[in-house]
């Protein structure tokens, strides 16, 4: 009965990786900076496999979220003299958040999360079957 | 006596483990589809459980595992810049295929045990 639970544990840490991976909040501080000053640094998630080898023979491989990291990417430069964080040429810092790649990443989470919702479907379709033969 | 209707079941377990045991690497695999370095897995069976090789003494060597069957990593092309080779489309494909098969080995056992309930419930008549 545990074998079957651990099986939707599996589908479940994936969900779980690709919600992290939405709630970074990327897009929201576009434009933020943070306390001291400093243009806001966009945040990455680090996924790991688990695969130590009891797992492994056992062929169970959740995905786990090891850290969140800040991105070390170059701050964004935009030419804007009258702004007061401008600096000596003009340019002004702004994050490292780029729009089209969050937009991309989005997807990409969203259509993990969905495959993941469905192999955790397929799971509990089997579960049911198994049960039905008790009756 | 009984067991005579167990017999088939008996034939179906190994399959029946053996897909469940793909249904867990598949779940796997879809749950690391965005996981660096990882790569896919597939379960395979082993030739001795096809051969039947017994064992008869002691000195025998011994099959890998119990079950007969074990888990791979796939070697394949690596698409992307992560390392990761788990190609999504195919999991899915895998997955209901899987389903179907697991559906076949459970529709297997439970003729089997509706024949022994149908001679329990006849009987009594």
């Amino acid at each position: 009965m545990n074998d079957i639970f651990r099986a939707f544990n599996i589908s479940a840490s994936g969900m779980y990786a690709q919600r992290v991976r939405m709630n970074v909040s990327n897009l929201a501080n576009y434009e933020s900076y943070r306390a001291n000053g400093e243009p806001f640094r966009k945040l990455e998630v680090v996924f790991q496999a688990l695969e130590d080898p009891k797992n492994l023979s056992k062929g169970e491989v959740p995905v786990r979220v090891v850290e969140i990291r800040q991105s070390n990417e170059p701050f964004r430069l935009v030419y804007d003299p009258t702004n007061p964080r401008a600096n000596q040429e003009g340019y002004v810092q702004k994050p490292n958040v780029e729009l089209v790649k969050e937009m991309v990443d989005m997807i990409t989470a969203v259509r993990s999360y969905e495959a993941n919702l469905n192999a955790f479907s397929a799971t509990k379709e089997i579960a049911q079957r198994t049960l039905e033969l008790w009756r | 006596m009984i067991w005579i209707f167990f017999r088939g079941i008996d034939k179906v377990l190994p399959h029946l483990n053996f897909a469940w045991k793909r249904h867990k690497v598949i779940l796997s695999n879809i749950a690391n589809a965005d996981t660096p370095n990882y790569r896919a897995k597939d379960v395979v069976m082993e030739k001795e459980s096809v051969g039947k090789l017994k064992i008869t003494r002691e000195k025998h060597i011994s099959p890998k595992s119990k079950e007969g069957f074990r888990v791979i990593e796939i070697q394949r092309r690596l698409v992307g810049n992560d390392f990761n080779n788990v190609s999504i489309e195919e999991e899915m494909a895998k997955l209901t295929q899987n389903r179907i098969a697991y559906e076949a080995y459970m529709r297997m056992i439970r003729s089997s045990v509706d024949r022994l309930n149908n001679i329990i419930k006849e009987g009594r008549q």
